[in-house]
């Protein structure tokens, strides 16, 4: 080994000329690292990780990703990555990678009790296909599913979906988006009409204040938060608030911090409103010209089962909060009722909780005049070593900010919100405050949903791969997108299941309750990521289910999977993003699979080829289902209607959905693909591109539904590092609803929220509907009122902390990819909790002591930590969720927003003891 | 791996409010494995790098850094887990 002094000085001077350069810092010495990066061929590429959506520049050299490091053209991070993205490389090359399809076999026979044994690729799929054909005779399409990902590349999203939706008539196919940012759609919906923010990152620089709301920035967001500080620093009358349950990484920037209590927001939101309002600080002539108001039923209950059938004995008393719920008295002050009367109230709104209806402006008021700053402050302060009388200025010192017509303020959110049992509620009271003030879809001004996964957007919401929804917006429900869908994916009338499927944490509880019995895992780990694990776990081993887990790494989905399917890693294939901005990315393969590792196209294409239309296109028994013409709980046969479309009954899905005449047009090799391998054709042996022909059928359904994408090689282009849709006449759009940046508002408005979706809806007043007759409300955002709601379950005596649950910078969410990365692992080797010290102190515990978090539904143990990056307030306890050692989801409670049916992984009862 | 090789180099950029630059710089003098090489006063923002033996230690340190008093945020900019030296050794798994 050389110790070659001058060599090093050289490296260390190069790499501080650099990142001065990459910054834009002044340094006498500038320059780059050629040397040492000699060899290696760069390409640009996007980050695997979270829904900021960096670019990356990889370099290979001898079939491997070598090198990573940020693209200094990319606008969204400008050459940065936080440590997770310099690890997009090193997750691809854990030593126990996948390279071979496993099932569970004993004496050569697939065994539900047998060991992992390695099969073919063709044995995996004739088990697939024989257990898929058991569960879907005996149970009809909603008997099977698929769980995917916001980490599906776009052209993996819209193959499963069109596979599961328009192949096998089922509406069970639901992201682990769900669990991440469902509440942002359902606000998005009911406020706007359609999904995604308005705004755009370059909202960044042009506020004057950032706000996050249950948004801990600095470590899930860290490059969009670099820019948020930086701008801070060269703004001087900028500000930064963190509201937040604990002190995080993200307080250490900001100007104020306010620590509330567990789902006060709701509170503190209309103690903001009645400030706009009482103050007289109302954009008049933009609410009266763009918005109306708007309220909803209050008895929705929380997304539980509705039987406790199913329940651990424990579980039951908050199970039944899911019928009937006993309003607290700050509930009832809330909700404008006398605390002093009964206040049982029946939950008789489960099954229409998103149902709304127009209010008055002086019944909006009214509506918000209980939340005052004293009523408030009580209510929603979060430290209780905090004085309440400093927690008040800070209340007020947020409601200057909002309610200051010259000051810009763009408020960001994340899980905070959307894991909430009232997600779509606080979502709606972010814009409810923005509108007000007119600080909506400007630059500079808005309420922006920060997406927590890198294709959230991109592949969950704007493919669709959710239960109830279709590409570009559309739903199931809806006959006319139905019809639309048809025509596109060239399909018999009626082929498509009207019927809502199963969200995520249903297809958990269906496969408990035996209504599923067949389940394929895409891009997920859901038996870690799913609250109230332990219900399902011992599901997934014990019924009469066959569960299929595609993944690049054995994770603990894998355990209790049946088979196992190998995947081709980022990098390994072709595929494209969308992140939080609306801005879809591409990046190209750069390197093979190892091993007989496939992608998921491939697999999804070659499992297609096992069903003939006539399996699956006749009379299919749906529970439920009413579609006209045919019997009731039947979707019809369609059989003739496709052979009038000169389909053949014996004809398989593959050749219907995926290898069409015009699929075959987009030949592979392709000169966008000119020196790289494509896994997906070489692997099926076809001369065509799948990932550009799944992409060009599905971008048909955005044009001129205000969500056109660029083709396909746009994306591909060296000079394009994405673009933010609605892309019209190849120029991007940053600010939608704004007439000077938005070519969808129609020709002379400043503003037009023209959405479509639930446009039209009855008048009423705030305690309901006053008749069925519906308002059109078009071209218009809506203004909720929603009132303060208490969580599912609140710590009591016997339970008496709250558990929140989260993410931490170094993981990537239950770490089966960055635990296998050294450096990673060794920065956050375990999952602790963290506690506030007199709350450890109070149950005989100190740092580093092992404790036991338990719940009604389970306990797991985890090293205690008291310091750190997160200072808890007494009474809370915060534990991540990246840890499979500590699978805290055992302990989490599986509530869900009754509108949006995310769960609420941030607030359940705990308590802790010494291990 | 040898225990006399430096393998690790990294540019950061830490940001930091203007006026407490100087407690910052204070506190990077006291970690022998940091280097200040530029400063910009009038953003708040210091140019260091760092320099470890083995990239676990590496992790160590931006931890350590992002933990510093009146530090804002610690990006990793530049960071090279190849070998440094012409023999073919590889740092990147030596923990």
């Amino acid at each position: 080994m050389k110790n070659d002094l001058s060599r090093r000085d050289f490296v260390k001077t190069s790499v501080a000329a650099a990142t001065a350069a990459a910054v834009g810092v002044p340094m006498a010495r500038t320059g780059s690292l050629p040397d040492l990066e000699k060899g290696l061929d760069w390409e640009k590429s996007v980050c695997r990780f979270c829904g900021v959506g960096c670019g990356v520049m990889v370099g290979t050299r001898n079939d491997q990703v070598i090198a990573v490091k940020g693209d200094p053209e990319n606008p969204v991070n400008r050459g940065l990555l936080c440590a997770k993205g310099y690890a997009n490389a090193d997750i691809m090359y854990g030593a126990d990678r996948l390279h071979q399809p496993l099932l569970r076999m004993k004496n050569g026979r697939f065994d539900k009790q047998g060991d992992f044994t390695p099969v073919s690729w063709e044995r995996a799929f004739d088990e697939m296909e024989v257990q898929f054909k058991r569960a879907h005779g005996e149970l009809g399409p909603t008997g099977v599913g698929i769980m995917g990902s916001g980490q599906y590349t776009i052209p993996e999203g819209y193959a499963s979906v069109k596979l599961v939706k328009a192949g096998w008539r089922s509406n069970n196919i639901d992201p682990n988006a769900r669990h991440c940012m469902a509440s942002a759609v359902a606000g998005f919906m009911q406020v706007f009409g359609i999904d995604e923010p308005a705004g755009c990152y370059d909202d960044i620089e042009l506020t004057d204040t950032v706000v996050t709301w249950g948004a801990n920035m600095a470590e899930m967001h860290p490059m969009l938060w670099s820019r948020v500080v930086e701008h801070r620093l060269r703004h001087k009358g900028g500000r930064i608030v963190n509201l937040t349950t604990y002190r995080n990484r993200t307080s250490d920037a900001a100007d104020t911090e306010i620590i509330f209590k567990p789902q006060t927001d709701l509170a503190i939101w209309n103690y903001i409103a009645r400030e706009i309002v009482n103050r007289d600080v109302v954009d008049h002539v933009f609410v009266k010209q763009h918005c109306v108001f708007a309220s909803g039923p209050r008895d929705i209950g929380f997304g539980m089962r509705g039987s406790d059938d199913f329940a651990y004995e424990a579980e039951k008393d908050t199970q039944a909060r899911e019928r009937m719920v006993i309003l607290t008295r700050e509930e009832a002050i809330a909700q404008g009722l006398n605390p002093d009367e009964d206040r049982h109230v029946a939950q008789k709104s489960t099954g229409g909780a998103g149902a709304h209806w127009l209010i008055s402006f002086d019944e909006f008021k009214a509506a918000l005049e209980p939340y005052t700053l004293d009523f408030v402050a009580e209510l929603a302060k979060g430290d209780p070593d905090e004085d309440l009388e400093s927690f008040k200025v800070k209340l007020s010192l947020l409601a200057d900010y909002y309610a200051d017509p010259d000051r810009k303020v763009v408020s960001f959110w994340t899980m905070g919100f959307n894991q909430h049992t009232r997600g779509t509620w606080v979502n709606e009271q972010a814009y409810m405050v923005h509108l007000l003030m007119g600080k909506q879809a400007k630059p500079g001004n808005g309420a922006f949903s920060l997406t927590g996964q890198p294709s959230a957007c991109g592949t969950a919401r704007e493919v669709g791969t959710f239960a109830h929804r279709l590409p570009a917006d559309m739903v199931v429900a809806n006959p006319a997108h139905r019809k639309l869908s048809e025509e596109l994916w060239r399909l018999p009338n009626s082929t498509l299941n009207p019927k809502v499927g199963s969200h995520i944490t249903k297809m958990m509880r269906d496969l408990e309750d035996g209504s599923m019995k067949w389940l394929w895992v895409q891009v997920t780990n859901p038996f870690q990521s799913t609250a109230n694990a332990n219900h399902w776990l011992k599901a997934a081993r014990e019924k009469d289910c066959f569960i299929v887990v595609s993944d690049i790494y054995p994770t603990y989905s894998c355990k209790v999977a049946d088979l196992i399917l190998p995947c081709a890693a980022h990098y390994e294939k072709w595929g494209l993003y969308g992140n939080s901005e609306r801005r879809t990315q591409a990046w190209r393969q750069v390197v093979n699979p190892p091993g007989e590792a496939r992608s998921d196209v491939w697999q999804v294409l070659e499992f297609s080829k096992r069903f003939t239309l006539g399996e699956v296109w006749g009379k299919q028994a749906v529970p439920g289902v009413a579609v006209e013409g045919t019997d009731a709980g039947f979707l019809p046969d369609v059989l003739a209607d496709a052979v009038k479309l000169g389909y053949s009954p014996d004809q398989t899905l593959h050749e219907v959905l995926f290898e069409t005449e015009t699929a075959k047009t987009h030949a592979w090799p392709d000169p966008v693909g000119a020196d790289h391998g494509n896994c997906t054709a070489e692997a099926a042996g076809i001369d065509w591109f799948p990932e550009k022909a799944l992409f060009e059928d599905y971008r048909r359904f955005g044009i001129d539904h205000a969500h056109d994408l660029a083709p396909f090689d746009t994306y591909y282009r060296d000079d394009v590092r994405g673009l933010r849709w609605p892309v019209i006449d190849g120029k991007e759009t940053r600010w939608r609803f704004n007439g000077e940046h938005d070519p969808y508002v129609k020709a002379g408005a400043d503003f037009e929220f023209y959405g479509p979706a639930l446009k039209a809806i009855p008048q009423g007043t705030i305690t309901g509907p006053t008749g069925k007759n519906k308002v059109p409300v078009t071209g218009k955002a809506k203004i909720f009122f929603r009132p303060y709601a208490a969580p599912a379950e609140s710590p009591d005596a016997d339970w008496d902390l709250w558990l929140c649950t989260g993410r931490v910078l170094e993981h990537w969410h239950s770490g089966s990819m960055t635990r296998r990365v050294p450096e990673l692992d060794s920065a956050a080797p375990r999952a602790q909790v963290f506690m506030n010290p007199a709350d450890a102190a109070a149950r005989g515990l100190a740092r580093n002591d092992v404790a036991v978090i338990e719940s009604r539904r389970g306990e797991v143990r985890a090293v205690v930590e008291t310091a750190g990056r997160n200072t808890m307030p007494r009474g809370t306890v915060f534990v991540p969720w990246f840890d499979e050692g500590v699978p805290i989801n055992k302990v989490t409670l599986d509530a869900t927003c009754p509108i949006s049916k995310e769960t609420d992984f941030k607030k359940c009862a705990v308590r802790v003891r010494k291990a | 791996m040898t225990a006399d090789v430096s393998g690790s180099v990294s540019g950061l950029c830490l940001m930091v409010r203007p006026e407490h630059l100087e407690d910052v710089e204070a506190s990077l003098r006291d970690l022998d494995w940091v280097e200040i090489h530029a400063r910009d006063e009038v953003t708040g923002r210091l140019i260091v790098v760092q320099e470890h033996r083995t990239i676990e230690e590496h992790q160590r340190g931006l931890r350590r850094l992002q933990e510093i008093p009146h530090v804002l945020t610690a990006d990793l900019v530049v960071h090279h887990n190849l070998p440094l030296f012409d023999d073919g050794t590889d740092n990147r798994r030596s923990g």
